[in-house]
C-alpha cells in the first residue's frame, strides 16, 4: 500500500468522524461523555503512539521460539541426553524433516528457537526485524492456569482466582494518552476490561472478523425510512428525567446510551469496507492476503488477523489493537513437531505484521513528530499466557511452565537486545535488579507483566504507576534510555 | 496426539438407548465413584488436571481462590527449587501444601481426559509400568515411568501421597465436598455466589452478620437446593426494596437478550448471514436462516467455557449495536404478524390499537396501547397518561407523519426504541 494512499485514508476517516459527529448533533454528544471517539478525532492526543497487542494462547514452548538452548553449543551441553543436568530437553531433532530447521536461529544479538522460521518460508522472517525487537526472558507468570496467566498478562495485575482485576493494558494506553481514533480500543478475540477510565475507552471487542463487519455496518434490511431513524435517533437521545424515569436513569442506563451512541457513530463512519479484506476480489484486498499469505474466507487465521490489526493502526481506525494472532498451542500430549506447527503460523503473521509496519509510511502529521514508518509510531507486545516444561513429560509433550518470555518491537524500544535470562539448569526465571539493569543471583525481583505494563506506557513517555501498579518499568527495554 | 480417554458414566448396559433426535430428558443412575458437577465429562475436560479441578473447586465452592506470593519465590539455582514434589518446593508450596492433598480427592480421574482408573485395572503400585520403554503401552501412561524417579511404578495420583492423602483416593472427589461441607465453606460460598449473582454486588458487611448466617441454614436444610436458595435470596427484603442501591442493575447477557425479544415480541432475531469460509471457491457461504444471537454470541459476551468462563457484560458499543439490529428484526416480523392478524387480542404489538390507528384518529387507543407496552417491554406498570408514555407518543406521531410512512412503520418505531431501550436491556 503506498503512503498517499494510507493518508488519503486516515484523512477520509477524519472526515467522517467529522460528519458522523455533526449530523448527530455535537451538543447531543458532548452532553454524554462523548462518543467513542470519532468526535475526538479533531482532538488533541497526549501522545501520539500506537499499540499491538499479539496474545499466542495456549502457552508457548520457549525453546522453540524466545529462548532457545543450542544443543551444538557448550560443549554439546544442551544435548537432549544430559537432561537429567540441565533440567532441559530441547529435542530439536525430532523437527528434522517436518519443514523446520532443528537449529537456533541468530540474528544480531537475539537467538530464536527452530519453529520462528521455516526454511522455504515464503513471507518476511522476523530474524529480518533483529534490530527492532526486544526479547524478554525469564518472566514469572506466577500461575499455570490458562485464564489466570492470560488475564494476569491482559491487566498487569494478578487476577482474584479467575476474574480479571483492573484495566486491559490497551485500555490504560488509550486513555493515558487521550487516544482519537474512531475506536480507540479495538480487541479481535481478547477480552477488555475497564475499571474508572472514561466509557470512551471500553474495548470494542468482537470474536471474529465476520462478526466485526456485523458490529459496523447496518444492512438495509434492517434500516428504516430516513425519516423514522431519525425520529429514533432523536427518541435515543432524548434527555432522560430522573424524577420520571426511575428505572432509566441508573448508571449502567447511562453508559448503555453512551454505548448506543457510539454505535451510531461508528456506523456512520462506514468503517466495515475497510475490513472487507479477507473475501473480497479488488487488488487491494488481494494484496493483503498476500502479504499475510492468507486464503480467501480464511479469516479465522492467524494472517487475517494480523491484518486486521494492520488496517485498524494504518486506517486511523483505532489507537490500541489487541487479537489473538496464534493458534492454541496447549500440547500436553503432542511433541515438538505438533507444537511447533501450531505455533509457527503466529509467528509468521508477526513478521508479516511487523514488515508492513515497517514499510509502510506514515502520515505526514506522524511523520512530523519524527519517524517514517508505522513501526516507528507502535509499539508492539507478543505474549502467551506461560510457557511450557523444559522437559518431556511421559507422553512426549509438554506441561505448563511458569517462566516464560515475551517480545516487544517498535517505537520506544530497544531493539537487537536481550533482557533477562532463564536459569541454565531448568529454565526457572531468574532475579533482576531494576536499578542495575541485570540478573542477579540473589536479591533483585522476579520480573512479570506488571513490569511489562509499565515498560510499555514508559515506552510513550505515559504515567506508569496509574491505578495503584508500582512496577518499575524495565530501562533497558526503553529505547534511548540506556 | 492420543485420543481422548473418557469413561462411560454408567456400565453401558445401564444407559438408555436414545435416538439422537430424541430431546427428552432420562434418568440413569451414576457409580458410587462419582460426585455431582466435578466428574462430568465437561468439567474434567474443562479442568484437566488435578490441579486445575482443585482450583476450581476453590474459586467456584469454596470461594477461595490461590493466589500465589511471587515475591516468596527463591533464584532459579536455590537447591530448593529442584524438589519435585510441589508441596515441598520452596516458592510452590505457598499454594501446593494445599492443592496436591486435595488433588488426591481426584487420584482415580485420569488428567486430560474423563476416564475412571478403575482399581482393578490400575493398581495403585505396578513394578512392570516403571520401564520408560514402555511409555507406549496406555495403561503404563498412567504410572511414574523411569525406575531413577522417585515413586516409580506408582499410579501417578499416587505419587508422594502420605497414607491419609492415599485414604482421600478412595474416597474421591465426593471426600473433597464432604469436606467443604463440614467446613461451612461450601455453603457459605454458594449462598456469596447466588447473592452475588442475584443482586449484582457482594454482601455487605452488615449484610454478611444479618442474612449470611440464615440463608446459611435456610440451604442447609433444603438438602442443599440451589433453587430453594433462589428463592431465599430473591424474595428477601434487601432484593425487594428494587433500587440501584439495593440491586446493582446488569445488563442482559446473549441467551437472555434472545429470550426476553421472543417474549416481548415473539419473534427471534433470524435473518441470512454470510460468514468467510476458506473451503468455498469465493471464499465466502451464505447460512440462509441464521440465529444471529446464537452467530454472534461471542461478540455479545458470552463466555465460550474454553478461555472463558464468566460472561463479559459491559455496556459495550458492540452489544449496543447489535441489539438493535434484533430489536430491528424482531420489531418488524412481530409487526407485520401484529398487521395480518385480525383478532386484537392475539397481537403482541397493537393490542389496543387497529393497523391503521394513530394519535389523531385513535388517541385514547394509543395511550392505553403504549402502557401496555411499557409494562410488556419494561415490566413498568403506568397509566396511559403518565410521563413515561410522552417520549414514545412523539416518536409514533413523528414515524407515522414521515413521508410515505404508514402507522406500521410508527409501531415498529417504538417497538424499535423499547427494545433498546436500557430499561428493556438491563435487569
Amino acid at each position: 500500500m503506498g503512503s498517499r494512499a494510507e493518508r488519503q485514508q486516515v484523512e477520509v476517516t477524519r472526515r467522517d468522524a467529522l460528519r458522523a459527529v455533526f449530523s448527530l448533533s455535537v451538543a447531543g454528544f458532548a452532553s454524554r461523555l462523548g462518543l467513542p471517539s470519532l468526535a475526538r478525532a479533531a482532538s488533541t492526543a497526549k501522545s501520539d503512539r500506537r499499540f499491538l497487542f499479539c496474545f499466542f494462547p495456549g502457552g508457548w514452548d520457549q525453546l522453540l521460539f524466545l529462548d532457545p538452548r543450542d544443543p551444538d553449543a557448550d560443549g554439546g551441553r544442551y544435548a537432549d541426553a544430559n537432561r537429567a543436568v540441565t533440567l532441559t530437553e530441547p529435542g530439536y531433532g525430532a523437527l528434522a524433516g517436518h519443514e523446520f530447521d532443528p537449529r537456533v536461529i541468530r540474528a544480531g544479538n537475539l537467538t530464536f528457537g527452530p519453529a520462528t522460521e521455516k526454511p522455504g518460508q515464503a513471507g518476511p522472517r522476523l530474524s529480518k526485524y533483529f534490530d527492532r525487537i526486544a526479547i524478554l526472558r525469564g518472566m514469572n507468570m506466577g500461575t499455570l492456569g490458562h485464564e489466570v496467566g492470560y488475564r494476569y498478562f491482559l491487566t498487569g495485575r494478578f487476577p482474584q482466582g479467575n476474574f480479571a482485576r483492573g484495566s486491559s493494558i490497551a485500555t490504560e494506553c488509550a486513555a493515558l494518552e487521550g487516544a482519537d481514533g474512531a475506536i480507540p480500543v479495538l480487541s479481535l478475540g481478547l477480552e477488555t476490561y475497564n475499571e474508572g477510565y472514561p466509557g470512551a475507552y471500553s474495548g470494542m471487542r468482537v470474536e471474529s472478523l465476520d462478526d466485526l463487519l456485523v458490529v459496523l455496518d447496518r444492512g438495509k434490511a434492517y434500516l428504516e425510512k430516513d425519516a423514522v431513524e431519525e425520529a429514533l435517533a432523536d427518541y435515543a437521545r432524548r434527555k432522560v428525567s430522573c424524577t420520571t424515569d426511575l428505572y432509566g436513569c441508573t448508571r449502567l442506563s447511562a453508559r448503555m446510551r453512551e454505548a448506543d451512541d457510539g454505535a451510531r457513530a461508528t456506523l456512520l463512519s462506514n468503517l466495515a469496507q475497510r475490513f472487507r479484506f479477507v473475501t473480497a476480489g479488488d487488488a487491494e484486498s488481494v494484496g493483503i492476503r498476500k502479504r499475510y499469505d492468507f486464503a480467501p474466507g480464511a479469516a479465522g487465521s492467524p494472517g487475517a488477523r494480523a491484518a486486521f490489526a494492520a488496517m485498524a493502526l494504518k486506517q486511523g481506525i483505532s489507537r490500541c489493537v489487541s487479537i489473538v494472532i496464534g493458534n492454541g498451542t496447549d500440547t500436553h500430549d503432542a511433541g515438538n513437531v505438533l507444537h511447533a506447527k501450531a505455533l509457527h503460523p503466529g509467528i509468521a503473521a508477526l513478521a508479516a505484521l511487523i514488515d508492513d509496519l515497517a514499510t509502510s509510511e506514515a502520515p505526514e502529521d506522524l511523520q512530523k513528530k519524527g519517524g517514517r514508518t508505522w513501526l516507528d509510531h507502535t509499539t508492539i507486545l507478543a505474549y502467551s499466557e506461560f510457557a511450557r516444561t523444559p522437559l518431556l513429560n511421559s507422553r512426549g509433550g509438554r506441561d505448563h511452565h511458569l517462566a516464560s518470555s515475551c517480545l516487544l518491537a517498535g517505537a520506544g524500544i530497544s531493539g537487537n537486545r536481550v533482557v533477562g535470562e532463564t536459569s541454565a539448569t531448568g529454565m526457572g526465571a531468574c532475579r533482576y535488579d531494576f536499578k542495575a539493569g541485570r540478573v542477579v543471583p540473589e536479591g533483585g525481583e522476579l520480573i512479570g507483566p506488571e513490569h511489562v505494563r509499565a515498560t510499555l506506557l514508559a515506552s510513550a513517555g505515559l504515567p506508569t504507576e496509574a491505578a495503584g501498579i508500582h512496577a518499575p518499568p524495565i530501562r533497558e527495554l526503553l529505547a534511548g534510555a540506556v | 496426539m492420543t485420543a481422548l480417554e473418557v469413561s462411560p458414566p454408567a456400565p453401558p448396559e445401564a444407559l438408555p438407548q436414545i435416538p439422537y433426535d430424541d430431546l427428552t430428558w432420562h434418568e440413569y443412575a451414576r457409580g458410587d465413584e462419582h460426585s455431582g458437577v466435578l466428574t462430568t465429562t465437561a468439567y474434567l475436560l474443562r479442568f484437566p488436571t488435578a490441579r486445575a479441578r482443585v482450583s476450581q473447586f476453590r474459586i467456584g465452592m469454596m470461594c477461595r481462590p490461590f493466589t500465589p506470593v511471587v515475591a516468596t519465590f527463591p533464584g532459579p539455582n536455590d537447591e530448593c527449587t529442584r524438589e519435585p514434589n510441589l508441596a515441598k518446593r520452596c516458592g510452590c508450596r505457598n499454594c501446593h501444601a494445599s492443592i496436591e492433598p486435595m488433588g488426591a480427592w481426584f487420584g482415580r480421574w485420569i488428567e486430560r481426559g474423563a476416564k475412571y482408573l478403575e482399581p482393578s485395572i490400575f493398581p495403585p503400585f505396578d513394578p512392570s509400568c516403571a520401564d520408560r520403554s514402555r511409555r507406549d503401552d496406555a495403561r503404563c501412561r498412567e504410572y511414574v515411568p523411569t525406575a531413577a524417579a522417585e515413586g516409580a511404578g506408582s499410579l501417578l495420583g499416587y505419587l508422594y501421597r502420605t497414607p491419609y492423602e492415599q485414604k482421600r483416593i478412595d474416597e474421591g472427589p465426593r471426600g473433597l465436598v464432604h469436606a467443604a461441607i463440614a467446613s461451612g465453606e461450601l455453603e457459605r460460598c454458594t449462598v456469596a455466589t447466588a447473592w452475588q449473582r442475584l443482586m449484582g454486588r457482594p454482601m455487605r458487611e452488615a449484610e454478611v452478620s444479618a442474612r449470611m448466617p440464615e440463608l446459611e441454614r435456610d440451604f442447609e436444610s433444603h438438602h442443599h437446593s440451589y433453587r430453594e436458595l433462589v428463592r431465599a435470596v430473591a424474595t428477601s427484603p434487601e432484593a425487594q426494596r428494587g433500587d440501584e442501591q439495593a440491586r446493582t442493575p446488569r445488563r442482559l447477557g446473549a441467551d437472555q437478550l434472545r429470550a426476553s425479544l421472543v417474549e416481548a415480541t415473539g419473534f427471534n432475531w433470524v435473518a441470512p448471514h454470510v460468514v468467510s469460509d476458506p473451503d468455498s471457491p469465493n471464499g465466502r457461504s451464505e447460512m440462509p436462516n441464521a440465529d444471529m444471537i446464537e452467530v454472534l454470541a461471542g461478540t455479545l459476551g458470552r463466555a465460550n467455557y474454553s478461555t472463558t468462563t464468566s460472561d463479559q457484560l459491559d455496556p459495550a458499543i458492540t452489544f449496543a449495536k447489535l441489539a438493535g439490529d434484533a430489536a430491528r428484526s424482531s420489531c418488524r416480523a412481530s409487526v407485520e404478524a401484529d398487521v395480518a392478524e385480525a383478532n386484537a387480542s392475539r397481537r403482541r404489538i397493537l393490542r389496543f390499537v387497529s393497523p391503521r390507528d394513530t394519535s389523531a384518529t385513535n388517541a385514547d387507543g394509543v395511550h392505553r396501547n403504549l402502557a401496555y407496552l411499557a409494562l410488556r417491554f419494561w415490566g413498568l406498570a403506568v397509566a396511559p397518561d403518565a410521563a413515561e408514555i410522552a417520549p414514545l407518543v412523539t416518536l409514533l406521531d413523528r414515524a407515522t407523519r414521515a413521508q410515505g410512512a404508514t402507522p406500521a412503520d410508527g409501531w415498529r418505531a417504538v417497538c424499535i426504541a423499547l427494545a433498546t431501550d436500557p430499561k428493556f436491556l438491563t435487569y
